[in-house]
């Protein structure tokens, strides 16, 4: 490569880069905060994920660029994970499908606001979402929060797209608990 | 189907994601089912409450402008800073500078520049495969080899022409998606620079007389004939692009 090389037309590199990319900074910054549960940590993963992906859109080869860039975001967010050590990384082991007594409301923070209607807070939903596990905390707001399908979640989390419902099964199951959405008559 | 099974399709019921077989079977359940059922119901309430009050994290203000700044500081003055691997820029030569549009250019009316998302989506489209090195899906420059092989990869037939003699080799074609549908792209070589024709169908629209915008440096030139729409883009002079035009609509018209 000759130094003709760098004598691109400056949009040339960023056109795009910009169009597959940075159009989706902010479900990229929503996943890295869910699962780094922290502003400035979420900043710098999104950071990070952006300059991997400058260097590896050499080997985009077209298709869907949010699952693209959100899977650069998603293991980046991971890798800090691991080394923190604080969280569980894998599926955890699972307890009983609906057995009796584990509909309760569990580890509720005592004296917890409810609002008006009776139902959850944005606090405590906030709170019950990022007391799931990762795995499962990030296939739920990949779904619910930024409404992609089992297909592109599959594709992101690099699982089995039965994988992704499962976690979802399970991810619903213990918010259920945690935010006790049992109806009027139990 | 037992609730252990069941409780996990729920899930897969609840957004839309199974196959009208497992529906069936997860609706003949529920009816059965008295705690399915209440868990279906709470997780129907959960989904809702979620949408509505979750928190929601969008990237910061400062995020996205420090993030631009960077992405951005591969620009001014034209030179690549350190951290973009020189590799991305094998076809450098072949990008070269823009041209600016002359004014004194009468092939065809000069628009402002367009908001139409698909010129957007064609200068990206064109963009990245220089970018990715991405050129062509079959690389030749035998209109009879090109041509062929859209076969069956696209509903309608694009058309192809070398027009080397004329000082515009064609280099191959290549499937590109774009405007949500899969359409063809031409490449053709003018010196050093590269220039793709899109060509997709689309009934609805006519662009009789070509007409041309300036985005990103490059310069892109849109018209209709019998039902397909083409686009071209390039970096290559105004001039030397209304030539390609010119010959590529002489060309449409002769088949």
């Amino acid at each position: 490569m000759g130094s003709m090389g760098v004598l691109v037309e400056d949009r040339t590199a960023s056109a795009g880069f910009e169009a597959v990319v940075l159009s989706h900074l902010d479900a990229a910054y929503s996943l890295a905060r869910w699962l780094t549960r922290d502003d400035h940590a979420a900043e710098d993963m999104v950071q990070e994920a952006v300059l991997r992906a400058l260097r590896f859109f050499g080997s985009f080869r077209g298709g869907d660029g949010k699952a693209w860039f959100l899977t650069i975001v998603r293991n980046a967010c991971f890798n800090w994970l691991k080394l923190r050590r604080t969280e569980t990384l894998h599926d955890p082991f699972d307890e009983d499908i609906h057995s009796p007594g584990a509909d309760g409301p569990a580890d509720q923070s005592e004296g917890a606001a409810t609002s008006v209607d009776g139902s959850a807070t944005a606090e405590q939903i906030g709170e019950a979402l990022e007391n799931l596990p990762a795995i499962y905390r990030e296939a739920f707001v990949l779904r619910e929060l930024e409404g992609l399908s089992y297909k592109e979640i599959a594709s992101i989390t690099e699982v089995p797209i039965g994988t992704v419902m499962s976690r979802l099964a399970r991810a619903r199951k213990q918010l259920r608990k945690r935010l006790d959405l049992k109806s009027e008559e139990s | 189907m037992d609730c252990v099974r069941a409780s996990e399709l729920l899930s897969g019921y609840l957004d839309n994601e199974l196959d009208a077989i497992h529906v069936e079977k997860i609706e003949a359940h529920l009816k059965d089912c008295a705690a399915c059922r209440e868990q279906h119901e709470q997780a129907l309430r959960l989904q809702s409450l979620v949408r509505e009050r979750a928190p929601r994290y969008g990237a910061p203000a400062h995020l996205r402008s420090k993030i631009l700044a960077s992405v951005r500081s591969v620009q001014p003055g034209g030179r690549v800073r350190g951290w973009i691997p020189a590799g991305w820029f094998q076809f450098g030569g072949a990008l070269a500078a823009t041209v600016l549009l002359s004014s004194a250019i009468t092939y065809y009316s000069i628009l402002p520049s367009n908001t139409d998302p698909i010129v957007d989506e064609v200068v990206a489209t064109h963009v990245r495969s220089l970018i990715t090195n991405h050129l062509t899906d079959v690389a030749s420059s035998d209109q009879h080899t090109v041509k062929p092989w859209f076969n069956g990869k696209l509903d309608f037939a694009p058309p192809v022409m070398d027009l080397e003699a004329q000082g515009f080799p064609l280099a191959g074609g290549r499937i590109d998606y774009v405007n949500g549908r899969p359409i063809a792209a031409l490449l053709y070589r003018h010196r050093q620079h590269w220039v793709s024709v899109f060509i997709w169908p689309d009934q609805h629209v006519v662009i009789s007389a070509p007409r041309s915008f300036s985005k990103r440096g490059y310069d892109i030139t849109q018209w209709s004939t019998d039902g397909l729409i083409f686009s071209v883009v390039s970096d290559i002079a105004a001039k030397e692009q209304g030539e390609l035009v010119a010959l590529l609509r002489g060309g449409n018209r002769l088949q």
